[in-house]
């Protein structure tokens, strides 16, 4: 008998059976409609592991999954390898071709202030309403990243929230997008910005670096291991390992971050009502994000002589580079010769630096 | 809820303040780095 | 009179939609280029006919690079 009473199947609950059609979502997500499949293929499956009875996998000191879970998510050292593949594969010229365009990565960050307000005046406590509130940055690594910091049981909540909204993105953005600006304002043809130079770019991840990490220290696992990767792809000596960052070790790490995030949804963590307002808020965040950095691109224009086309203050959500498209495709359905994309770009990697700092001022100011 | 509100208000003047430091750097880079090259040719 | 096709944005070369001698119209759909996994059409800026064309599918260009004379 000792056998029977431990199989699996006599030991499922209902809650279970439900965190499965959760499973089973996400990979449907990810397979058949291409959302993100890179990490909700691996966390679907992920949700499915942690809901199977008696696995021990996520049994603290001994579960396979859990060494995983925390040597990367709790070590923190998953995000950071994340950030040295996105700064290989980052290209910063838009930014420093147009500066004053960085402006509106940070514009779009208000949006996770009052969503932290928000959620903090929903009844969350301040760590919580913290890691919610980041969501709204569209950086899924820096939200995992802040909730294993602040509020570890929320990890798997946030990062499915925020990497789904990052795959709506181009359905959340445009009615926003579109209420916010006049026709005019869409057709708006941007000024070419300067000639950037290759010295120029081999220098700025060293001088950026520098100048965050002195500004907000705690910004400095996820903005060192982000310029240093960009180092790599601008110094162009070390292609080796610019191309081992972006590729195969952001793949390696990618499939077990997906994983162990999975793992940790397990039915008495998520199964909770916590878990509507998390992706409400969630949602509340990206929108408001995208406003913000529209409203502050129209601010701009009354102080600009070369007007900004206010469509690229959504691509301040960092969603790299889904908001960027979304505004290209926008302002085409404006004016079809308006190219918009790699203007949109600048702000599109000044939101994710914006977000960096936004969590690393959370961490210093909740830890 | 003090400490909310202090959060609120020092976050947001904190990323623009480290975004505008940014910009600075940006602009002081370019600067440099135009000298540099000019120097060169 | 020659009118330059200019690349409107760094990419690659996606698609080249016409072939030399083709006459084209105002805002017809030249060249695809591809950045971003995004496709943006280029346009012709004024009617014409293809006399020259620089670039070939798989080409790298960075902005203002001439895709396209038309004549």
């Amino acid at each position: 008998m000792v056998f029977f009473e431990n199989m699996g199947l006599f030991n499922l609950t209902w809650e279970m059976l439900v965190m499965w059609i959760v499973g089973f979502l996400l990979i449907y997500f990810a397979v058949a409609k291409n959302y993100e499949p890179l990490l909700l293929l691996p966390i679907g499956f992920g949700v499915l592991l942690a809901n199977l009875p008696m696995t021990g996998l996520m049994m603290v000191d001994e579960g396979l999954i859990w060494r995983v879970y925390q040597l990367g998510i709790k070590w923190e050292v998953f995000p950071p390898l994340i950030f040295l593949g996105l700064g290989a594969l980052t290209d910063f010229g838009p930014l420093l071709s147009q500066p004053k365009l960085i402006f509106l990565g940070a514009a779009a960050q208000v949006g996770v202030y009052i969503t932290f307000f928000t959620a903090f005046e929903i009844g969350f406590d301040m760590q919580e309403a913290a890691t919610i509130a980041i969501i709204g940055g569209a950086d899924g690594p820096t939200t995992i990243f802040l909730a294993a910091h602040l509020a570890p049981h929320m990890i798997g909540a946030c990062a499915v929230a925020a990497y789904s909204y990052m795959a709506l993105v181009p359905i959340i953005q445009p009615p926003i997008m579109k209420l916010l600006t006049s026709e005019t304002e869409r057709k708006i043809r941007m000024t070419k910005g300067r000639k950037v130079t290759a010295l120029e770019k081999v220098c700025f991840p060293v001088v950026a670096a520098l100048v965050i990490i002195l500004i907000v220290p705690a910004s400095a696992p996820l903005i060192s291991m982000f310029m240093l990767g960009n180092l790599f792809r601008e110094s162009k000596v070390v292609d080796r390992l610019s191309d081992t960052a972006q590729n195969s070790l952001m793949n390696i790490v990618t499939i077990f971050l997906g994983l162990s995030v999975g793992a940790t949804m397990s039915a008495d963590t998520f199964l909770k009502k916590d878990v509507i307002f998390i992706f409400c808020l969630g949602l509340f965040a990206f929108m408001i994000s995208t406003a913000s950095g529209i409203l502050m691109a129209k601010g701009m224009n009354l102080a600009l002589k070369n007007k900004i086309n206010p469509l690229i203050g959504a691509a301040g959500v960092s969603a790299v580079p889904m908001a960027a498209r979304v505004v290209q495709k926008v302002g085409a359905e404006a004016d079809k010769k308006n190219y918009l994309l790699m203007f949109a770009m600048g702000p599109n990697i000044a939101g994710v630096i914006g977000t960096v700092i936004a969590a690393g001022i959370f961490l210093t100011m909740l830890k | 809820m003090d400490q909310v509100i202090d959060i609120f208000f020092n976050g947001i003047a904190g990323v623009f303040l480290g975004i505008s430091v940014l910009y600075i750097a940006i602009r002081i880079n370019a600067a440099i780095c135009g000298r540099v090259l000019n120097k060169s040719e | 009179m020659a009118t330059n096709v200019e690349a409107p944005l760094a990419g690659n070369i996606w698609e080249v939609l016409v072939k030399v001698g083709d006459s084209v119209e105002e805002d017809d759909e030249l060249v695809i280029i591809e950045a971003l996994k995004m496709e943006n059409p280029v346009y012709a800026p004024a009617d014409g006919t293809v006399k020259e064309i620089k670039v070939a599918k798989g080409d790298v260009v960075e902005e203002d690079d001439i895709l396209i004379i038309l004549e």
